[in-house]
């Protein structure tokens, strides 16, 4: 029993590491035939893939937080905007380098999201209602502090961590390994996924639903921040914006997200899934950009994919259905002929 | 006598919480609370501003801003009163302008655009609808991918250089054609919300999925039927935007889907549906984030901290509107 348990255990793994290994090669093959060169190419292709993919990792893990219990929070977006200029800010005016970069902007991210929580728990109207409120209030945050500047991270002494490729890996792994152990292994983990299953049920038990949600902000919080960071990182700087903007973070990142949770479900471990799913959407856009496609033909080929996986993945037991049912009346007719005497 | 007053006397007194729930339980609560709302910071801004604010010109620029957000918070009140949520309907409108105005390029005939913006305009929401009905995707995501291959369209068929449309001509079906439209749009929506089976089915629909089909209710036809009242408003809307500015820039449409969002929930509506859903909640809202803009820049509110202010607002006045639940409110959108 124990040999078949692991045995469906190293299959799921294989399975979840197989997804982003096939695009990959599908990837390459495309660029190699259409344009003649590698996905990861050299060494900036490696610095790019790994600057992505930590901001995405890290933003999809931060949407799944609260998504997973139904609260679809459309602040995240300015939260990371907070977190990211007034931490990287503070960091650079004392000098902390990138690591104290990072740190500040995760701890001002992380204020946010427990601002967020405490308001959500407090008040209860819908989260996503609550999330364009915090948005309007959050976007205004920024752009009103330091003359409307954002942040600017380009040439400044001892952020050039932030773009060490180990550095980056490092802080993947440690962002992956934090929330499986917080989602999986703990009780804080135990309590979400009851409250997930029903939160009637899980109130009813004795949990405490309403701090369990504030923590959930407020680790959507540190994440987005941390996205930020890297971010910022990769772009130079981060300009504060109005009108809502910022919620097309937490749109773009809403297809590693969703495929992560498909990928995740084969080793029933779905923050490594939307870290493979990072990847997976990672190498799809950097192979788009080696084939030199504009980025609004990138958008619409990514978004099409995503539209064709949520059907797909919504339907998935429709097709499953089907294709037993034809078996089914492809047996019948075999057998009904082999019974027909000659 | 004397067993009345003392059944009454021993019956729980009502506490405030109570008497305010119930008042907030009222069936006409969701419409009489944003309308009183909007009078008065209206009359705030009024006293506020030393009466420069009830100016004509003042009282028109606002209905005239308000008026694109209006039209399609109206239209989107049918989607989200079936419980289904359309943020693409932004970048809907920004495409079916783009196409409009690009019609014109090739006709010169404003009436060709108006129809194929109008046309587009119902084609595409109809294709978001679709989408939901056939292959059973969530409706928040897909306004999330249609919002985004949507946008990358028209920024694709806009180009560096916005489209043009012949300003003269606009100038001339800008003003009474736009009002005349909004307002036959208006009553037409209002109409069928609210005396008509197609409201009521929407609404029922709203409350319980369920429990609609299983009195007759034809699901699929009633969500179509919404999405073509909804996709009739957004292509109006495009055809506003075009007459407003004379072009199509590449950026068009991109995040109105969220001001149009604001707008409903502000005016009184749920995201969530139901029996309190109406079509007139949009009107309102989009007018209140108007007079909230225009006011606090009139008594000198710096515009940076403009937005600011309509979030905690917007915060107050959804609480003050919501019914509080014993747990959290959730809803499983993917």
């Amino acid at each position: 029993m124990g040999n078949v348990l692991s045995k469906d255990r190293l299959l799921g793994i294989v399975k979840t590491v197989a997804v982003p290994a096939v695009v990959w090669i599908l990837m390459e093959l495309i660029c190699r035939t259409q344009a003649g060169t590698s996905v990861v190419a050299n060494s900036a292709d490696v610095r790019t893939f790994f600057r992505n993919m930590v901001s995405t990792v890290a933003f999809a893990l931060a949407i799944s937080t609260n998504l997973n219990c139904g609260r679809m929070d459309l602040s995240l977006g300015a939260q990371m905007y907070v977190g990211t200029i007034f931490g990287g800010n503070i960091a650079l005016a004392l000098n902390l380098g990138g690591v104290g970069v990072l740190v500040l902007a995760m701890l001002i991210g992380g204020l946010c999201g427990l601002i967020c929580g405490i308001v959500f728990v407090n008040l209860r109207i819908l989260p996503m209602v609550l999330g364009l409120g915090m948005t309007l209030l959050f976007e205004c945050i920024c752009f009103s502090i330091n003359n409307q500047q954002g942040v600017i991270l380009y040439g400044k002494p001892g952020v050039e961590i932030l773009s060490n490729s180990t550095f980056i890996i490092f802080v993947v792994i440690a962002l992956v390994a934090v929330a499986a152990l917080l989602f999986k292994y703990s009780r804080f983990g135990y309590r979400y996924r009851a409250i997930q299953g029903s939160q009637k049920l899980a109130s009813d038990a004795g949990i405490n639903i309403f701090s369990n949600c504030v923590f959930c902000y407020l680790f959507g919080g540190i994440l987005v921040a941390c996205a930020g960071v890297f971010t910022t990182m990769y772009s130079g700087s981060l300009a504060p914006v109005l009108g809502m903007s910022s919620n097309g973070y937490v749109f773009r990142n809403m297809f590693p997200m969703v495929l992560g949770a498909w990928i995740g479900s084969f080793s029933h471990n779905a923050q490594f899934g939307v870290a493979m799913g990072a990847i997976c959407v990672n190498l799809l856009t950097l192979a788009m950009s080696k084939l030199g496609l504009p980025l609004n033909v990138q958008n619409v080929l990514v978004y099409s994919l995503f539209l064709l996986f949520i059907i797909y993945n919504t339907n998935k037991r429709k097709f499953a259905y089907n294709r037993a049912k034809r078996a089914r009346i492809a047996l019948a007719k075999q057998t009904k002929a082999a019974r027909q005497p000659a | 006598m004397s067993q009345k007053n003392e059944l009454t006397h021993d019956a729980p007194k009502l506490t405030l919480v109570d008497r305010i729930d119930i008042i907030k339980n009222h069936r006409l609560f969701p419409v009489i609370f944003p309308l009183s709302m909007l009078v008065v910071i209206f009359l705030i801004f009024i006293v506020l501003t030393g009466g420069r604010f009830a100016d004509t010109r003042v009282l028109t620029g606002v209905f005239n801003q308000s008026l694109i957000v209006a039209t399609m918070a109206t239209a989107v009140a049918f989607i989200y009163s079936t419980g289904n949520i359309d943020i693409s309907v932004g970048n809907v409108m920004g495409l079916a302008a783009c196409l409009g105005a690009l019609a014109y390029q090739v006709t010169q005939s404003m009436t060709v655009m108006i129809v194929v913006t109008m046309a587009v305009g119902i084609v595409l929401m109809m294709f978001n609808c679709v989408l939901g009905l056939v292959f059973n995707v969530k409706s928040a995501m897909v306004a999330i991918v249609a919002m985004s291959v949507y946008g990358a369209i028209t920024s694709v068929l806009v180009g560096a250089e916005p489209i043009g449309v012949d300003f003269k001509a606009c100038k001339v079906l800008e003003g009474n054609f736009r009002y005349i439209a909004f307002v036959l749009y208006f009553v037409v929506c209002l109409l069928a919300f609210s005396r008509t089976a197609i409201g009521r089915k929407l609404r029922f629909i709203g409350g319980n999925e369920n429990c609609a089909e299983q009195t007759g209710i034809n699901r699929k036809k009633a969500i179509a039927t919404s999405y073509i009242f909804a996709g009739i408003g957004v292509g109006l809307a495009g055809v506003f935007q075009v007459l407003r500015t004379g072009n199509v820039a590449q950026t068009i449409g991109s995040g109105m889907g969220m001001d149009v969002m604001l707008a409903t929930v502000l005016g009184g509506m749920s995201i969530f549906g139901g029996a309190k859903s109406n079509t007139f909640a949009g009107f309102v809202g989009a007018v209140t984030v108007t007079v909230l803009n225009t006011g606090l820049l009139m008594i000198g509110v710096p515009s940076t901290l403009i937005q600011g202010f309509r979030g905690v607002f917007f915060l107050i006045l959804v609480f003050l509107n919501s019914e509080r639940q014993k747990t959290l409110p959730s809803r499983q959108q993917f």
